[in-house]
């Protein structure tokens, strides 16, 4: 009785080892470089919008305009749908009619990486987690960042002729030296917005219900702030007026030094 | 010792002129750069400049505080301890429903007012450097 036991324990044991190797195997870190990539480049000139829905390493240069290169892992192809809709909006997703696959790979660490260049570019829209590095820094009209779950921007400087508005819902980041246009906007931030930067925008405007840690340098006409937020809310520089509204939620430190000289 | 005794009196008369509204201003300063109300506030701070030389002609402070009976007595109280040194200054009860207090000083021209109801305060603060030449103290 005791080896049968024995037995069916060991045995136990064996199929527990196996399952979670398999498990392992599945899910387990698969390493970048063991990622196949395929590549694909289109042309699509008359692009103002760019819509994503999965993670993706998004790389705005110089070059072709309306060049896009788009390198996805082998594995994903037939459950990545990408497209120009109207000529105006290009998206990438999944496709909608199979379903996701369940032991995808893409992800922040192994993204679908696209390289664009747009300088028509007027919306960047993201529901996914995306990284954005910003080469090619001048966009010929207003930009239009829109966030929904992750998005990162890394950049020596982005250049809008007319406005940059920010619209954040999830987690934002900013790393961008300098912010150069005449109207800098974040619309609303409902999630974490980080911002570490200067502009030389003449209106600026921060509006935040959500959690802020924004360190950044004006040299403007018209600073407006409205926080209903947490966290830490810093401009330093000159402005000529500053309007400040806080709201009774808001508990955020909100620091405004050396301005109005 | 009598020497001694006026360059200390005027002195002082300086360190007093120079600081007329010092309270205030060091009041509004913290809540303009660092604001500690984490209640109801609007603030708004504007400058004028001269559209020629780009010079500072008048600036208007205001902020509106609800709910924060701390930086409202805070307020009060410095309006009252500048209150001496003004030019001119009044009070007025508004039937008890609310309470105002102005307070001017001359050359530049400066015009603080104080509203105060039971919840809420209105500061307003209003600094005119060169209504005309007489009155501008860099051209003096």
């Amino acid at each position: 009785m005791k080896k049968i036991l024995l037995l069916s324990l060991l045995s136990l044991i064996a199929v527990v080892q196996v399952s979670a190797q398999r498990h392992n195997h599945r899910k387990g870190d698969i390493k970048i470089e063991d990622v196949e990539y395929k590549s694909v480049v289109l042309s699509y000139p008359e692009t103002k919008e760019l819509l994503m829905f999965i993670p993706v390493d998004l790389t705005i240069v110089d070059g072709e305009e309306g060049r896009i290169e788009i390198s996805y892992p082998v594995q994903e192809e037939e459950y990545i749908n990408y497209g120009s809709r109207d000529g105006r909006k290009f998206i990438i997703g999944r496709d909608g009619n199979k379903k996701t696959p369940k032991n995808t790979i893409l992800c922040d660490k192994i993204p679908v990486r696209m390289t664009v260049s747009l300088s028509n570019l007027c919306r960047i829209f993201s529901n996914s987690n995306v990284d954005i590095f910003i080469g090619h820094d001048s966009f010929n009209n207003s930009l239009y960042i829109q966030n929904g779950l992750a998005m990162s921007i890394n950049a020596k400087s982005i250049t809008a002729a007319e406005s940059i508005k920010i619209l954040n819902s999830g987690t934002f980041t900013c790393k961008v030296q300098q912010l150069n246009t005449p109207k800098l906007e974040v619309v609303t931030n409902d999630g974490f917005t980080g911002m570490w930067c200067s502009t030389n925008a003449k209106h600026v405007s921060y509006k935040s219900n959500g959690i802020d840690n924004i360190s950044m340098g004006v040299a403007c006409e018209d600073l407006q702030i409205f926080s209903r937020s947490k966290g830490v809310i810093c401009f330093t520089g000159t402005t000529d007026q500053v309007s400040l509204i806080t709201r009774r939620k808001s508990t955020a430190t909100i620091a405004l030094p050396e301005l109005n000289q | 010792m009598r020497k001694l005794l006026i360059v200390a009196l005027l002195l002082v008369a300086g360190i007093a002129e120079s600081s007329a509204q010092g309270h205030i201003d060091a009041l509004m300063q913290r809540e303009l750069h660092y604001p500690s109300s984490k209640r109801d506030v609007v603030l708004r701070s504007a400058v004028k400049r001269d559209p020629d030389t780009g010079e500072i002609v008048k600036r208007v402070t205001e902020l509106n505080v609800r709910d924060d009976k701390a930086l409202s007595q805070e307020f009060v109280s410095a309006f009252l301890a500048d209150c001496e040194s003004a030019d001119t200054w009044s009070c007025d009860d508004k039937n008890g429903k609310s309470t105002d207090y102005i307070l001017v000083w001359q050359n530049p021209k400066r015009i603080y007012s104080l509203k105060r109801f039971d919840d809420a305060i209105i500061v307003n603060i209003q600094v005119i450097y060169s209504q005309d030449e007489n009155t501008n103290p860099k051209t003096e």
